[in-house]
């Protein structure tokens, strides 16, 4: 039993790494599009 | 220019090209602001949910489940909203579903990775191996490979037409992969789908509550991600086309 709960402590943290480094990556992406938007003076709806 | 969140459209196509998608009547145009900040934490809140109702439940086999069912399910829906997207940007050239379309495969990646890791950690505790050649298996691995196929034939072709045009049709025709994904339980004997059906607390209501949580929190975080993406994407246009735009009033 313990082994098969280390198993599964081990798919939910494997989850949630995954889906919090995709959302870092898409902030740091959305960061960088959104000050060449402002630069560029060309801001439309929400930036 | 950012090549953190895979290749960017900037670096993808030559100035010309990326000037002729923005020329008058064919502008790609913002893309709508979603409540992003309200998405990220509507999912949070719903995945930690689910954990917290879920995992307290007495078969550990059911733990993981909670999580692999809706991945597995989210990555079939997410190839058969970017298959419908595909078709409509074959059908009436919207550049819009398109640009949708692409943004989606990077996040079905992440779900069908989600899928099949938990499918092998399901299968090891309880037959011993981490990976069996099944039906349901290599169909969810084959989904994996369509999402990234779509994302290589994308980057690979310079022209941006010809290239959406390319992805939509190989999202098509992988979409005959689905059936086999999701009847594989009910045609072969599939050993996840045993082990869940056999576990002496398995499936219980509790567990099939906690799993609707979780996939309600990773359709709010697909819908975020995606969304997000996607404006971004669109952004970068506009960038390009401007900063094009201005490189031509300036050229002697």
């Amino acid at each position: 039993m313990i082994a098969i709960d280390m198993y599964a402590w081990g798919a939910v943290a494997a989850t949630l790494v995954v889906l919090a480094a995709e959302s870092v990556l898409l902030a740091i992406r959305d960061r960088d599009v959104a000050r060449r938007v402002r630069e560029l003076h060309i801001a439309g709806d929400g930036r | 220019m950012s090549f953190r969140e895979g290749r960017s459209p900037i670096s993808q196509h030559s100035p010309a090209v990326a000037y002729r998608l923005h020329k008058p009547g064919m502008t790609l145009t913002a893309f709508p602001p979603l409540p992003h900040a309200t998405l990220a934490w509507a999912s949070a809140a719903f995945i930690a949910t689910g954990l917290a109702v879920g995992l307290p439940a007495a078969d550990a086999a059911a733990r993981i489940a909670i999580l692999h069912a809706p991945a597995a399910w989210l990555s079939s829906g997410l190839y058969v909203a970017m298959a419908l997207l595909g078709a409509c940007a074959l059908a009436w050239r919207h550049r819009a579903a398109a640009l949708l379309a692409n943004a989606i495969a990077p996040t079905g990646i992440v779900f069908t990775l989600v899928a099949l890791w938990t499918q092998a950690l399901l299968r090891k505790p309880v037959h011993g191996l981490w990976w069996v050649w099944d039906a349901e298996a290599v169909s969810q691995l084959m989904l994996m490979f369509l999402f990234g196929g779509v994302l290589a034939l994308r980057a690979m072709i310079d022209d941006p037409r010809r290239a959406d045009r390319a992805a939509a049709l190989l999202a098509l025709v992988g979409a005959g992969n689905l059936p086999v994904l999701y009847f594989s339980v009910y045609w072969w004997h599939v050993l996840s789908h045993e082990a869940a059906a056999s576990s002496a607390s398995g499936w219980t209501a509790r567990t099939a509550g906690a799993a609707a949580l979780v996939l309600a929190g990773f359709i709010a975080y697909a819908v975020f991600a995606v969304s997000k993406r996607a404006r971004c994407t669109a952004d970068e246009y506009r960038v390009l086309a401007h900063s094009t735009i201005e490189f031509q009033e300036v050229k002697p």
